[in-house]
């Protein structure tokens, strides 16, 4: 990570930025060549990023994108779109996006992401793809609102001769406007059952619904994304299918509303803590600031004054929203530095610790 | 100075609090803006005064020579000021961590200067910040080299202790470096039992010693190497631009806390200590130096060093425009607000210094009888 000519780079970016603000160094971007509205409040940017091969992602990933507001940089994790062809033969990728209420981010994209504008990004992850392992299976794509956007670009890279084996149910909440309805009627004519339904009119996520959309075919995969109280009912129902041969389907799904700006505290919250390789320390409730939380967890996080002052306890936030007990003021959803001891969580969060090393 | 009740000195922390809360809400764009263009030009004097020096030494001659020489000297050591005081002083507080900069803030940001900023982190944002001015929990109260109030006990030594005084300035940055293992007693005297260092003793010493020589390398071995047919002049200009600074660092630092009105505390002032009571703590422990926009810039605004321990992670710049609120504010209060033009504050120091040199009367006496 730290090589020499990142840490150079960095250096000079200050100086490069006196003439060129925008300027980032040691950070992948893109141009934006076009802008779409899809319907229910979801837009898509359409983008090229200046070094394709950086990009080259597995169908149904996601990736993050750095935006500068009031001097603050943020970053947010949007699904991809598009196809892998549009990235291989154009060079194009597209994130589709809905605007949260109160969210930051989402309301400002569209307001100034003109086309043309340079955007900071990073490159695909995210294990919610599509796999081949149950070859001659059905697969089932089940979708909640924004939640199509990593499912749609799994059926667009799908050759077209595969697509009858595709099961596509659409939780919208006007059938009228269906995002993304001419790219879908398209993926029916070559050969994908597709079954819209307007959660209004007939209602929440049944057994009845997809038993009748696979019509007795045996499921191999099941792939979901939408918010976690859907997916939630969507695994019990999958898990209790009547699948020829007793073979249980495979239930992937995309956690994503997890970090939707409406999400208010719950009870139940858990606090990840995570080392800087990345791998899972200890899972915790959420009780007290988050010192106490990591301390009563067994963790010896760094820190000093325990009351906001020396910044020896600051840990990187990777997910979720923390209010600062000295300002009352709720952080945004994504990655930042955070005050350990003057902050609690206000959703689900996790953090990179940085322990002492003698006791 | 009357007696504040509880309920006041309460109220008192309250109006500080929301004048902090209505300069965090002004932080934005054209902060990180300033910061990051400060960054830059910083950068930029620091490569251009060390090109212009070395080509001085290269191309020209005689007084020319000489003149350049030294302006590229003093633009270094200004270049060094910036980065120590304005900058990475201000950035390793995490004024400006909201950002979320992944260069820029709190964690990541090191200065030009030979402590480990890991190091500076813990005593100097947490012990100095946090017990500012409590004798026996400050170790930047004399830096436990000079005697700055009578609580301590005199010593022979103290006799000299203002050349003690000019050494430590002209060699501060090693002063400052040495600090926490000299407290530690990393390499001397009796290990501290009692000791909260939340690393190693060995990790201590190796972070010293890696800061360190990566110091003396850059300005010593590098640069000079670099410039190889003038690497002994290059090395002269670099040893004075060091030491320019450390002057003024420690010139500027001294007058924030050891002016003659500058309080000390016991630990028993702290005990059950409010948050009222902390902001009280601080503004009695420090004072400030009037001056200019640019004498601000180049003190890191340590010049506001009351509004500095009130706010330490509000950007630096806020302080110019919060100090006559915290001044009126004091005055409403009774609380003295200790501020006067560099040469009367300087001039304090250097009294403060003198003054401890000597004994009490009573150890005097205990002394000769």
């Amino acid at each position: 990570m730290n090589t020499l000519s990142s840490s150079i780079k960095a250096y000079v970016e200050p100086v490069v930025q006196l003439g060129m603000p925008s300027y980032k160094a040691n950070q992948l971007s893109a141009k934006v060549v076009g802008f779409k509205e899809e319907g229910d409040n979801i837009f898509t940017v359409k983008l090229r990023p200046r070094r394709r091969s950086k990009f080259i992602f597995k169908p149904g990933q996601h990736l993050n994108i750095l935006v500068e507001i009031d001097g603050k940089t943020l970053k947010r994790t949007f699904s991809i779109s598009s196809p892998l062809a549009a990235l291989k033969k154009e060079g194009i990728i597209e994130l589709s996006i809905k605007r949260q209420t109160n969210g930051l981010v989402t309301n400002w994209l569209p307001l100034n992401l003109k086309v043309g504008k340079k955007l900071y990004l990073e490159r695909p992850q995210g294990d919610f793809t599509y796999r081949d392992d149950r070859a001659g299976k059905a697969s089932l794509m089940l979708a909640a609102g924004s939640g199509i956007t990593p499912i749609i670009s799994m059926l667009e890279s799908a050759p077209n001769t595969a697509l009858k084996d595709f099961f596509l149910i659409y939780h919208v909440n006007d059938s009228s406007y269906t995002p993304f309805n001419s790219r879908l009627q398209i993926l029916a004519r070559n050969g994908l059952s597709i079954a819209v339904v307007d959660s209004k009119r007939d209602g929440f996520i049944c057994q009845e619904q997809i038993e009748r959309v696979i019509a007795g075919k045996e499921l191999g995969n099941v792939y979901c994304c939408g918010p976690s109280g859907y997916m939630s009912k969507a695994k019990k129902i999958v898990e209790s299918l009547n699948n020829p041969n007793n073979l249980t389907p495979k239930f992937h799904c995309e956690y994503f509303g997890s970090i939707s700006a409406e999400s208010q505290t719950d009870t139940n919250q858990r606090i990840e803590w995570v080392q800087r390789s990345g791998e899972t320390l200890v899972s915790t409730e959420n009780k007290g600031t988050l010192l106490e939380a990591a301390e009563a967890a067994g963790l010896k996080p760094l820190h000093g004054c325990r009351s906001g002052i020396c910044h020896q306890c600051a840990a990187q936030k990777t997910s979720g929203r923390v209010r600062n007990l000295l300002t009352n003021e709720v952080s945004s959803a994504g990655e930042e530095e955070v005050q350990l001891c003057i902050c609690i969580a206000e959703s689900d969060a996790s953090f990179v610790v940085r322990e002492r090393t003698v006791q | 100075m009357r007696k504040l009740s509880k309920a006041e000195i309460d109220v008192f922390g309250e109006r500080l609090e929301a004048m902090r809360a209505e300069s965090l809400a002004k932080v934005g764009a054209k902060d990180a803006r300033y910061i990051r263009s400060l960054i830059g030009f910083q950068r930029l004097l620091d490569i251009g005064c060390r090109l212009v020096m070395a080509c001085a030494f290269l191309f020209l001659s005689g007084a020319a020579m000489w003149i350049i020489a030294l302006l590229a000297t003093i633009g270094l050591a200004v270049s060094k000021i910036l980065n120590n005081m304005e900058i990475g002083h201000n950035v390793m507080h995490g004024q400006y961590d909201w950002m979320n900069d992944p260069n820029i803030n709190s964690v990541k940001f090191d200065w030009d200067i030979a402590g480990d900023s890991d190091s500076w982190r813990r005593y100097h944002n947490y012990e100095h910040h946090t017990f500012t001015n409590v004798l026996g929990k400050d170790r930047d109260f004399g830096y436990g080299l000079l005697r700055l109030s009578d609580d301590y006990k005199w010593k022979p030594k103290n006799r000299f202790q203002i050349f003690t005084y000019l050494a430590l300035s002209f060699f501060f940055e090693w002063g400052v470096a040495y600090h926490e293992l000299a407290a530690e007693r990393v390499f001397i005297g009796k290990k501290k039992r009692d000791s909260e260092l939340p690393i190693s003793r060995k990790e201590l010493r190796n972070a010293f010693f890696k800061k360190a020589g990566k110091q003396v390398f850059k300005d010593y071995i590098f640069f000079p190497l670099l410039f190889l047919p003038v690497a002994l002049p290059v090395l002269i200009c670099n040893f004075f631009a060091n030491m320019l600074r450390n002057l003024w660092t420690s010139t500027i630092i001294f007058c924030g806390h050891f002016t003659e009105g500058a309080h000390v505390f016991y630990e028993k002032d702290i005990q059950n200590e409010t948050r009222g009571e902390w902001y009280y703590r601080q503004i009695l422990g420090s004072s400030n130096i009037e001056g200019s926009k640019a004498f601000h810039i180049m003190t890191g605004h340590l010049s506001c060093q009351i509004e500095h321990h009130l706010f330490p992670d509000l950007p630096s710049h806020y302080y110019r425009e919060l100090s006559p609120k915290v001044e009126e504010l004091c005055a409403e209060y009774g609380i003295p607000y200790n501020t006067g033009r560099f040469s009367k504050q300087y001039a304090e120091v250097v009294r403060r210094i003198w003054t401890y040199s000597f004994p009490t009367k009573e150890e005097r006496i205990s002394v000769s009888s």
